[in-house]
């Protein structure tokens, strides 16, 4: 027998490591002793508070259990609840494969600014990044769309309180992405927040529309709308009565939002299957 | 007799030309009933209604002494509402844990500590607490089925709404649900909506049966059963004018309907049998 099966950990040593007061190294140690050693096992079974060992344990399976990914770890990070953030998880507009597609989509509208180098070179730009965020919150919310929609009707949670949280966290990040876009474009600052006034005119304008038709329906509505707007009267878009205008949208879709609000509470009265049998 | 948990009045749907409910009332106890009925007889059309997913048109629906046609009393019904819709559908990128978690805040559980322990509770009581960590993409349909079941019993709803829970599972995971079920209706009032009478023999204590939009019985499983008293035989061949007729693994026929065949000698009929007749002429059990 060596000496070094000969040795145990003396009793303070044990008694510190039972209630977690052991610096990590000699913890590091007891615990490579352990394994081997049924007496000393048995030591620290005796020692260890069973309270602390629940409390350890629970702590662990909740580590387990509760892997946040990747997203709703940086929004937990800035300060967002937890529970809000796994709420927001669930937000297509904030996975990574959308960001992606957002990035490639304005950095080709970046791209066409420079190779077109007229004086209508962020056209592009201005046509695709108001809409992003409108594809977003079209896709957040909404039969058809979102796939728990029924489940989100029927909890208690209010609807309309998920679909403000998922709008602001659609904006919050095509917008940012968007910004970094517009500072990259050639031309004058003014030029490069052209579209920012649109971006959220057009969301508001999304939202009202959707409590009254299916979410794409009004998203994929306002785009069209938008793309015709700009090919067609572009130049009027930057004078003060078209921003007047955008503001004016914006503030009257929002208030239509707001007072529509309890139309997100339930869903349409629709048919939910096919019905051969059903009497005219 | 108490008053019921959910009483439904006069509650009236229509898709366009399509009447979908016509003039629905009834009442729900305490313990499991099923709301049986061929696909397209309105059961989903009701279940929704139930689960305060749409507005009710026409008709009152009191559930926990709530109205369903306020948005408090929605509320009210919602907090206690444990709702397993026909497709649920998924997060399919969400594990298991983090889905039903995902549905428990929607259902207001925000302490983290103990809204993850109703989590664990939920799958375990399902038998899905060694998938937990499986994405929902990479589960089998019988196991979707009983995530869909899992968030459903968050929180211990006083009203539980299944509608065709027992799709896609096989027979071993059919009786576990049987189990838990006959276990949950001892407390609760729960609904059971199906086309399968096995899964209605085996649970339920009462029956609310539509067809075509209109409730054609309302009463115990026995009860139906027992309708089908002097309607059922077995012999050589098919009894004339038959509602449902088929050839026995023993060989002779089995027939529901009217009239009995030739040879026929009556036999006890099953709840299957008091089904078929009540589909295939209400005018025989009136």
């Amino acid at each position: 027998m060596s000496a070094l099966e000969d040795w145990h950990v003396d009793d303070d040593l044990l008694a510190a490591y039972a209630v977690g007061d052991l610096p990590a190294d000699r913890a590091w140690s007891v615990e490579a002793h352990l394994p081997d050693c049924a007496r000393c096992r048995a030591g620290a079974t005796r020692l260890v508070d069973p309270a602390r060992l629940s409390r350890l344990r629970a702590d662990l399976v909740a580590a387990v259990d509760v892997r946040h990914r990747p997203g709703e770890a940086l929004l937990t990070r800035v300060g967002v609840p937890e529970h809000t953030a796994r709420l927001l998880g669930a937000t297509p507009a904030l996975r990574l494969s959308w960001l992606t597609a957002v990035i490639g989509l304005l950095a080709t509208a970046v791209l066409a600014a420079y190779a077109w180098e007229g004086p209508g070179a962020g056209l592009v730009f201005l046509a695709v990044a108001p809409v992003l965020p409108v594809l977003g919150v079209a896709a957040a919310f909404g039969r058809g769309v979102d796939p728990t929609y029924e489940l989100t009707l029927t909890a208690p949670i209010n609807g309309f309180r998920l679909l403000l949280l998922r709008t602001t966290a659609v904006l919050a990040s095509t917008v940012a992405i968007a910004v970094v876009g517009a500072c990259t474009l050639p031309g004058p600052a003014p030029t490069a927040l052209a579209w920012l006034l649109p971006a959220l005119a057009l969301t508001a304008l999304t939202l009202a529309l959707s409590s009254v038709i299916a979410a794409p329906v009004a998203g994929a509505a306002v785009c069209a709308g938008w793309l015709w707007l700009v090919v067609s009267a572009e130049s009027r878009l930057s004078t003060g009565p078209g921003q007047g205008g955008l503001v004016l949208l914006a503030v009257g879709a929002a208030l239509v939002v707001y007072l529509r609000r309890a139309r997100f509470d339930t869903g349409p009265a629709t048919r939910t299957t096919p019905d051969p049998e059903a009497t005219p | 007799m108490t008053s019921p948990s959910v009483a439904v009045r006069g509650v009236d749907v229509q898709f366009g030309r399509t009447h979908a409910l016509r003039d629905v009332t009834f009442g729900l106890h305490p313990g499991v009933t099923g709301l049986l009925g061929p696909n397209g007889a309105g059961k989903t059309t009701l279940l929704r209604l139930l689960a305060t997913a749409t507005p009710v048109p026409r008709g009152e629906i009191l559930a926990l002494g709530h109205d369903a046609s306020t948005a408090a009393g929605r509320l009210a019904i919602r907090r206690r509402l444990g709702y397993l819709p026909q497709d649920p559908g998924f997060h399919r990128h969400f594990t298991a844990f983090e889905f039903v978690d995902y549905v428990a805040i929607l259902k207001e559980h925000t302490r983290r500590r103990a809204r993850h322990d109703e989590v664990r509770r939920v799958l375990d009581l399902v038998g899905l607490a060694d998938v937990r960590h499986k994405k929902i993409k990479a589960l089998s349909g019988g196991m979707r089925r009983r995530v869909g079941l899992a968030q459903a019993l968050l929180g211990e709803p006083a009203l539980l709404l299944l509608d065709e829970p027992t799709n896609g599972l096989d027979p071993e995971q059919r009786m576990r649900f049987r189990e838990l079920l006959s276990d949950l209706g001892q407390s609760r009032t729960v609904v059971l909506s199906t086309h399968q009478t096995e899964d209605v023999a085996a649970v339920c204590q009462r029956i609310v049966a539509l067809h075509k939009g209109t409730i054609c019985f309302t009463g115990t499983p026995e009860e139906l059963r027992g309708r089908a008293h002097g309607h059922v035989w077995v012999g050589t061949e098919r009894a004339p004018g038959a509602w449902a007729s088929w050839r026995t693994g023993a060989g002779g026929h089995r027939s529901v309907g009217a009239t009995a065949p030739p040879d026929g000698v009556p036999v006890e009929p099953t709840l299957e049998d008091g089904y078929l007749l009540l589909l295939g002429d209400p005018g025989v059990t009136a």
